[in-house]
C-alpha cells in the first residue's frame, strides 16, 4: 500500500525502496543525499515507522504500508504540517523537507504534545543546510497546536 | 497568511509595514513557492525523467597527479547495455569560470591533477551498468610527483600542475598597498603581530549535483542542471561543444541547496550535453555524495598573518595582511578568491593604510572555490581574534573598541570601496544589550564565556564574471487580461527566496498579491540574462530590475486608467488588487479591470527592467573584486561552555543582529540569519575538508579523508542552539525597497566569536577553525605548562611578493589609480573576453 | 547515485530453513536484518555477498521474554523497540540506553539487536567507496595488502564500533549461535576476536538468533557514549557498567 492505495510494482530486484518508488513509481517527492543512511533525506514511513528507503529493499515491502511526502495531504487539502512548514519558513530549498515532515507526522501520530527536546530528537537524524532547524521546531509545534484544535472543534 | 510578528525576530529602528504603507514588503508571509517544496512538488534536476533516458558515470582519477599515457575503452564499449563511451578527446576545450583560468577539461586529456578528476564517461542504459562498465577501462598513468600542501607547492616548482600562473605552481600572487603602511605602523602605539589559519571545508548540500540533457524536437540542447549560475554555464556549453548558444537552453533546476558549491559549469554538465547531442536521446547524471566532494569548489585553506597597528583608544593606524591560499587543482573562482581575501578588511572598521599580499597555490586536490563569504570568512576570524587580543591588551571591553573605530556610513575605504548605509554600530549595540554582555564578557565562571565578532559583506558583486557592458540582471514582465503577471527573470532559486523576493517586489508595486504571479526563473530561453545566484547579488540586482519592470508597467496602466476615471495619474493608487483614486478611494476598478483598459489603449503590455551596479572608483588592477553597491553588517555574541579537561565545546545560545536594510519577507530573512548561524557554528566547530597523504615510501595517494556525509560533520538538530536574531533595517538606498543582503553576512562573525568565547571561557586561544576538542586541550595543556596558551600556526612562509601595486587611498588624494604601472606580462587575451582584473 | 549490486534473495520462515540455506552457501551469503550497517557496505563494494537472506520473516527472532530469572532477546528486535520499551530499566538500562544512542531515530527503527552485535569492524581506510579504496591500493582487510592505519602491522586494526556490544558486555549477555549441524551458546565478551578482518566468531553458517541474560534482579546499568554530534556518529569511546549495590559494598 502505497499512500493509501493498493500499488503493483516491477523492478528490478537489486532496487532499494528509494529507487522503486522514484524511478518506476514516479514518486519523485522523497529525496536522497548520500543513499548510504547517513542524511536521512530518503524518510519515509513504513508501517507508520521512519525509517531510510535508502536501506530498505523494496523486495521486503510486500504487504507493508508506506507513506511519503505524496500521501500526506487528506481530501485535498495540505496535512497541518505542510501548512505550518510553508507558512513558517521551515522550507529553504526544500530538499530535506518531505523527509522531514513524514518523520514529523510519526511524531505527532505517536506523541500528540511532544516538547521542543522530543521535536529535536525525533528529527535528530535528518540534515538540513539551509534552515538551522529553529524554524522547522516551530513549525512542529505550530502544527501540534493546530492538529490538536481540530480535534477539539471537532468532537 | 501573514504570520503574527515574530517575538524572536526584533526589527530595529525599521519603518514598520504600514508608515510606507507596504501591504507585502516587510510582512512575514509564506513564500510563493512555499507549496512546492512541502507537497515534494519541487522538481529538482534528479526529479526529471524522460523517455529513453540514458544513464552517465564518469570515471575518476585514483591518482593525485599523473599524466595519462593511454585510455582503452574498447571492453567498456563492448559490454551488454553500454551506448557510449568519452575520453577527453571527445571535448578537449578548455573552460573555466574565470576567462583568466581556462583550465579545465570536461574529460582530463593528457593530465589529472587530483584525486577525483574526471577521465572518462560511460552513457549506459542502467545506472549500474554504467557503473560496472566503469571497471573496464584500462587507464594507463604515469604518476607525478604529489603536492598536498601550499608549502610543498612552494618548494616544487616542478612538475607544475598548471602550465599557466604566476610560475611553478604559483597560481596568483596579488600585492596591493593602499597608503604607506611603515608610516602607519611609526605612527602606533602598539603593535600587533598574529598568524591564522582556517582549514578548508565545503558546501555540503544535502542535493547532490545533477544534470539532463537532450537534444530536443528542433535538434537543439536543452539541459536542466542543479546550478546557480545557468548564464556562465550557457557560456561555457557554447564554448565547449562550438554549437551557438543559441542553440543552447540552460534551465537551472531548483537546487537543493548551492552555497557556492554549484557555481561553477562542471564536468558532467558537459559530458551528459554531448552525450545527449551524439546519442540523440536525454541523459542524466547524478553524482554520488563522495563525487561532491571532488567537485567542492569550497573554503580556501588560508594561512594568514595580520601586522596591526593602533593607537591606545583602538584607533587602526595601519593593516597588513599575508595570505597564503591552498587552492587545488584547478583556478575556478580563485584569482577573484584570492582578492577578496584581501578586500574587505577595511569595510567594517577605519583602516586609513593598507597592504594586502596574497598568494594562491595549485595542489593536488579538488579545487577550491566560492563558499558562502567567498574568501571573506578566512580573513575576517584573523581579523576579529585580532581584534579583541589588541582589545585585551589596550585594557578596553571589545565592543566598545569596535564602537570606536567602525567606518562611516557612505565612506569610501582605503581600498575605493564605496560604503552606503552602516548600521554596524547598532548591530554591535543590539547583540551587547541581548546578551548582557556587560553582565558576562570576562565574568562568567571558568568554563563559561561569550565573545563578540563583526562582519560584513557585499549586496551583489559590482562588477561580472566576464568584462561587458550589460545590465546584471533583467525583468521581463507580461501582464495578463486575468490580472495574473508572469516575471521572466534568469535568476536561480537555491533556496534562499529568490522567486519569493521578485514576486514580493512586483507584488508591493502592482497592489496584487505574490500568489497572482507565476514566475519564470533560471531559464535561458524565458528570461532576461541574470548572472547567477552567487555573491549575494539577487534580492538587490534582480529586485531592483523587477522594480523599475513593475514601475513601468504601473505606469502604463496608470496613464490608462487616468484617462478611463478621469483622475490625475499622479493620484492613483494600486492595492489590495485595485487601481483607485487616492483621495477617495471607492473609486476605482479592479486590477484586471486596469489591465484590459491599458491593453485596448496601448496595446499588448509588456515591460522590462534591468540593473547595472553603479561604477566603482576602485579602478586599479584588482580593484574589480571587492565592490558592491552596498554592503551589509552583523555583529554577533556566542555563548560557550568549555569543558576545561575535556575541551568539549557546548554552544547554548547565540545573539547576532544583522543589518539588513529591508526585510522584504521577514520570514525568510530570520531563515537566511539562522541558516547562516547554523552553517557558521558548524564551521567553527566541526566542518574540515581534510586530506590524508599516505606515507610518501609507500604510496603517492592524496586522498580526502572522508568524503562521506556522515564523517564530514555538519550540525544535526541537537547541535543547533538557541538563536536570538534582530534585524536592523535602515533602508539603502542601493537596494530595492531599501533591502541588502542577508545570505551570507550573519555567517561571518560566527567563527570568531566562538573563538573569542573559548577564551573568555578556559582563556586559551584558538587561531585555527576548526575549533575543535582537541587543540583546545593542546592549549589548555601548554597553559598549565606556563607557556603561551595557545594553538595555532607559529610561522608564516617567506614568499617572493612582487612589487606591490601602490594605490593612494582617497584622503592622500588617490583616485583609485595605481601610481606605479607594473608592466604586465606578455599574455594572450581572447578578443572576445577581457580578463576581470585589467 | 549509488546502487546495489546484483544478489540473489532469500525470505526463510524458520530458524532451520535459514541454518539450512547459510550451510550450502556459506560465505556466499551473508544474513540480512535491518540492513543498516550491509547495505551500504554492499553499495560501497566492501561486502558483495552472492545472496541476501533476511532473517526479517522468522517470528522466533522478533520474541522478548523478560523475567526475572533471566531474559531472552531475539536478534531480530528493532533498537526502537529496546529503547522504547519500559521492560528494559534497571539492570538493562545500559542496553536501552545504548540502542538509543545508536546513529538515528529513522535507522533504529530498522537495525537490530543482532545486526548491532555483529557489525562489521570500521576504519577509515575501509569504510570508503570502491574507487576511494582503489587510490590507495586497497587495505589489508579487503583487496590490498597493508593496514594503512598502522603499515608496519600484519594485523588489521579495524575497530568494533558497536553499542550495545559494550552494555551487554556489562550485563554478562551470552548469544545463542544456531547452524544446521548445531547450537551453541557463547559468552557475547568472548564473541569477538581481537583482529579487524576476523573479528567475530560467528562462523558464516551460523545466525546469531538470540541474546540471554541472567537474572539482573538488583543491578543498576548504564551506558555512556562520546561522539563528535548529538546523532548519526559512531562512538569515539564508549563506557558501560553495571553494578550491584549490596549494603557498603559494590561488585
Amino acid at each position: 500500500m502505497l499512500n493509501g492505495e493498493e500499488t503493483d510494482a516491477s523492478f528490478a530486484p537489486y532496487k532499494t525502496l528509494l529507487e522503486v518508488l522514484r524511478e518506476d513509481l514516479g514518486h519523485t517527492g522523497t529525496k536522497h543525499g548520500c543513499e548510504l543512511g547517513e542524511c536521512g533525506a530518503c524518510a519515509v514511513l513504513l508501517d507508520g515507522k521512519p525509517v531510510l528507503s535508502c536501506l530498505v529493499l523494496a523486495l521486503e515491502c510486500g504487504g507493508k504500508q508506506v507513506l511519503t511526502v505524496e500521501g500526506l495531504g487528506e481530501d485535498g487539502h495540505l496535512h497541518p504540517l505542510q501548512d505550518a512548514f510553508a507558512d513558517l519558513g521551515a522550507a529553504q530549498c526544500g530538499y530535506c523537507t518531505p523527509a522531514i515532515l513524514v518523520t514529523a507526522k510519526a511524531l505527532l501520530d505517536q506523541n500528540p504534545h511532544p516538547t521542543r527536546d522530543q521535536i529535536r530528537e525525533a528529527i535528530s537524524g535528518n540534515l538540513c543546510r539551509c534552515t538551522g532547524y529553529l524554524q522547522i521546531f516551530e513549525a512542529v509545534e505550530a502544527a501540534m497546536l493546530k492538529i490538536a484544535d481540530q480535534k477539539t472543534s471537532a468532537t | 497568511m501573514p504570520n503574527e510578528e515574530d517575538p524572536r525576530v526584533t526589527r530595529v529602528g525599521s519603518p514598520r509595514a504600514n508608515e510606507d504603507d507596504l501591504r507585502v514588503i516587510g510582512v512575514p508571509r509564506r513564500r510563493v513557492d512555499a507549496r512546492a517544496k512541502v507537497t515534494g512538488q519541487t522538481r529538482f534536476a534528479d526529479d526529471i525523467f524522460l523517455p529513453r533516458m540514458a544513464f552517465c558515470k564518469l570515471l575518476r582519477s585514483p591518482h593525485p597527479h599523473a599524466r595519462i599515457r593511454r585510455i582503452d575503452t574498447s571492453r567498456a564499449v563492448a559490454h551488454p547495455g553500454v551506448y557510449l563511451v568519452l575520453t577527453g578527446k571527445d571535448v578537449p576545450i578548455q573552460y573555466g569560470i574565470l576567462p583568466v583560468s581556462q583550465d579545465e577539461q570536461a574529460l582530463c586529456v593528457d593530465h589529472v591533477r587530483h584525486v577525483g578528476d574526471p577521465v572518462a564517461a560511460v552513457i549506459a542504459r542502467e545506472e549500474l551498468t554504467a557503473f560496472e562498465a566503469l571497471d573496464l577501462i584500462d587507464v594507463d598513468y604515469e604518476i607525478l610527483t604529489t603536492i598536498s600542501d601550499p608549502k610543498e607547492a612552494l618548494a616544487t616548482p616542478e612538475p607544475r600542475i598548471h602550465e599557466y600562473g604566476e610560475q611553478g605552481n604559483i597560481h596568483k600572487l596579488v600585492a596591493l598597498e593602499f597608503g604607506n603602511v611603515e608610516e602607519g605602523f611609526a605612527e602606533a602605539d602598539e603593535i600587533f603581530e598574529d598568524t591564522f589559519f582556517f582549514q578548508g571545508n565545503t558546501h555540503l548540500p544535502i542535493e547532490q549535483h545533477a544534470s539532463v540533457a537532450i537534444k530536443d524536437q528542433d535538434g537543439k540542447l536543452t539541459i536542466w542542471s542543479s546550478t546557480q549560475t545557468p548564464h556562465y554555464l550557457h557560456r561555457a556549453l557554447a564554448k565547449v561543444l562550438e554549437m551557438p548558444a543559441a542553440h543552447i537552453r540552460v534551465i537551472a533546476t531548483p537546487n537543493g541547496g548551492g552555497f557556492g558549491g554549484k557555481s561553477d559549469p562542471f564536468n558532467h554538465e558537459i559530458v551528459v550535453a554531448k552525450a545527449a547531442l551524439i546519442l540523440d536521446r536525454p541523459v542524466k547524471i547524478c553524482l554520488t555524495r563522495e563525487e561532491v566532494f571532488y567537485c567542492h569548489r569550497g573554503r580556501h585553506p588560508i594561512l594568514m598573518k595580520f601586522k596591526t597597528g593602533v593607537k591606545k583608544d583602538g584607533a587602526i593606524t595601519g593593516m597588513h595582511l599575508q595570505t597564503l591560499i591552498d587552492g587545488g587543482a584547478y583556478g575556478s573562482y580563485g584569482v577573484a578568491s584570492t582578492f577578496y581575501a584581501g578586500a574587505l578588511q577595511t569595510t567594517t572598521y577605519h583602516v586609513p593604510r593598507y597592504r594586502y599580499q596574497g598568494c594562491r597555490t595549485f595542489t593536488n586536490k579538488p579545487p577550491c572555490g566560492p563558499k558562502r563569504g567567498h574568501g571573506t570568512p578566512q580573513p575576517r576570524f584573523g581579523q576579529e581574534v585580532q581584534l579583541d587580543k589588541i582589545a585585551e591588551r589596550l585594557k578596553i571591553d571589545p565592543a566598545n573598541l569596535r564602537l570606536h573605530i567602525v567606518e562611516s556610513p557612505n565612506a569610501v575605504t582605503a581600498n575605493f570601496f564605496r560604503l552606503g548605509t552602516v548600521n554596524l554600530s547598532e548591530c554591535i549595540r543590539r547583540v551587547v544589550e541581548a546578551s548582557r554582555w556587560k553582565d558576562k564578557f570576562r565574568k562568567l565562571s571558568e568554563g563559561r564565556g561569550v565573545g563578540l565578532a563583526c562582519s560584513a559583506y557585499l549586496t551583489g558583486a559590482g562588477l561580472p564574471i566576464y568584462w561587458n557592458k550589460m545590465p546584471h540582471s533583467g525583468v521581463q514582465l507580461k501582464f495578463d487580461r486575468s490580472g495574473g503577471v508572469s516575471i521572466f527573470c534568469g535568476a536561480t532559486e537555491i533556496g534562499q527566496g529568490s522567486d519569493d523576493v521578485l514576486a514580493g517586489i512586483v507584488a508591493e508595486v502592482l497592489g496584487i498579491n505574490p500568489f497572482d504571479i507565476r514566475l519564470f526563473t533560471g531559464d535561458t530561453d524565458l528570461g532576461p540574462v541574470d548572472l547567477g545566484s552567487y555573491s549575494s547579488r539577487v534580492t538587490l540586482m534582480a529586485g531592483n530590475a523587477a522594480l523599475q519592470a513593475a514601475e513601468r508597467g504601473k505606469a502604463i496602466i496608470a496613464e490608462g486608467v487616468a484617462e478611463k476615471l478621469e483622475v490625475p495619474k499622479e493620484r492613483l493608487s494600486f492595492a489590495d488588487k485595485r487601481v483607485f483614486d487616492s483621495v477617495a478611494p471607492e473609486k476605482g476598478i479592479p486590477f484586471e479591470e486596469a489591465v484590459c483598459i491599458a491593453e485596448a489603449r496601448f496595446g499588448t503590455i509588456g515591460t522590462v527592467g534591468s540593473y547595472t551596479p553603479p561604477k566603482s572608483p576602485a579602478l586599479y588592477k584588482g580593484g574589480g573584486v571587492g565592490p558592491s553597491p552596498t554592503y551589509s553588517y552583523s555583529a554577533a555574541v556566542v555563548e560557550v561552555e568549555v569543558n576545561p579537561v575535556t575541551g568539549w565545546v557546548t554552544v547554548p545560545r547565540i545573539w547576532i543582529a544583522h543589518d539588513i536594510g529591508r526585510a522584504l519577507n521577514p520570514t525568510l530573512a530570520r531563515g537566511q540569519v539562522e541558516g547562516s548561524v547554523y552553517m557558521g557554528l558548524g564551521e567553527a566547530l566541526m566542518e574540515e575538508q581534510e586530506f590524508r597523504r599516505l606515507p610518501r615510501k609507500l604510496s603517492h595517494a592524496l586522498v580526502h579523508k572522508f568524503p562521506s556525509i556522515l564523517e564530514y560533520k555538519s550540525p544535526t538538530s541537537l547541535d543547533m542552539p538557541e538563536v536570538i536574531t534582530e534585524l536592523i533595517e535602515e533602508p539603502d538606498p542601493q537596494g530595492p525597497f531599501g533591502a541588502k543582503e542577508a545570505g551570507q553576512g550573519p555567517l561571518l562573525p560566527i567563527m570568531p566569536a566562538v573563538a573569542n568565547a573559548v577564551y573568555d571561557a578556559v582563556g586559551v586561544r584558538i587561531d585555527e577553525i576548526p575549533i575543535t576538542p582537541e587543540k583546545i586541550m593542546k592549549a589548555l595543556a601548554e597553559k598549565k605548562a606556563g607557556r603561551e596558551p595557545r594553538f595555532g600556526p607559529s610561522h608564516f612562509p617567506h614568499i617572493n611578493w612582487p612589487e606591490a601595486l601602490r594605490v593612494p587611498p582617497p584622503w592622500e588624494g588617490g583616485d583609485g589609480n595605481a601610481v606605479n604601472d607594473v608592466p604586465r606580462r606578455t599574455r594572450t587575451v581572447s578578443k572576445k573576453e577581457k580578463v576581470l582584473t585589467s | 547515485m549509488m546502487r546495489l549490486p546484483l544478489f540473489e534473495f532469500r525470505a526463510p520462515r524458520t530458524l532451520e530453513e535459514a541454518a539450512s540455506i547459510l550451510d550450502g552457501e556459506r560465505a556466499n551469503a551473508m544474513p540480512l536484518a535491518g540492513g543498516t550497517d550491509l547495505l551500504p557496505n554492499m553499495k560501497r563494494r566492501q561486502q558483495v555477498p552472492r545472496m541476501l537472506m533476511s532473517l526479517r520473516h522468522i517470528e522466533s527472532m522478533n520474541c522478548v521474554a523478560l523475567n526475572d530469572s533471566g531474559s531472552r532477546l531475539g536478534a531480530c528486535l528493532t533498537l526502537s523497540e529496546i529503547a522504547a520499551d519500559r521492560r528494559f530499566r534497571n539492570g538493562l538500562t545500559a542496553l536501552a540506553q545504548a540502542a538509543s544512542l545508536v546513529a538515528t531515530p529513522q535507522i533504529r527503527n530498522m537495525a537490530t539487536l543482532g545486526g548491532n552485535i555483529c557489525l562489521d569492524t570500521r576504519c577509515n581506510y575501509y569504510d570508503q567507496s570502491y574507487e576511494w579504496r582503489k587510490s590507495i591500493n586497497f587495505c589489508l582487510k579487503k583487496d590490498g595488502t597493508t593496514c594503512w592505519v598502522a603499515p608496519g602491522s600484519s594485523k588489521c586494526m579495524a575497530v568494533s564500533s558497536t553499542d550495545t556490544g559494550p552494555a551487554l558486555m556489562a550485563l554478562g549477555a551470552r548469544v545463542r549461535l544456531v547452524s544446521r549441524s548445531e547450537e551453541r551458546e557463547v559468552l557475547l565478551a568472548d564473541l569477538y576476536n581481537n583482529d579487524g578482518i576476523d573479528y567475530i566468531k560467528r562462523r558464516p553458517d551460523e545466525i546469531l538468533a538470540e541474546v540471554s541474560l541472567d537474572s539482573l534482579h538488583g543491578w543498576k546499568s548504564t551506558y555512556w557514549k562520546l561522539r563528535r554530534r548529538g546523532s548519526f556518529d559512531f562512538p569515539v569511546l564508549s563506557v558501560a557498567a553495571a553494578v550491584r549495590l549490596r549494603l557498603l559494598a559494590v561488585r
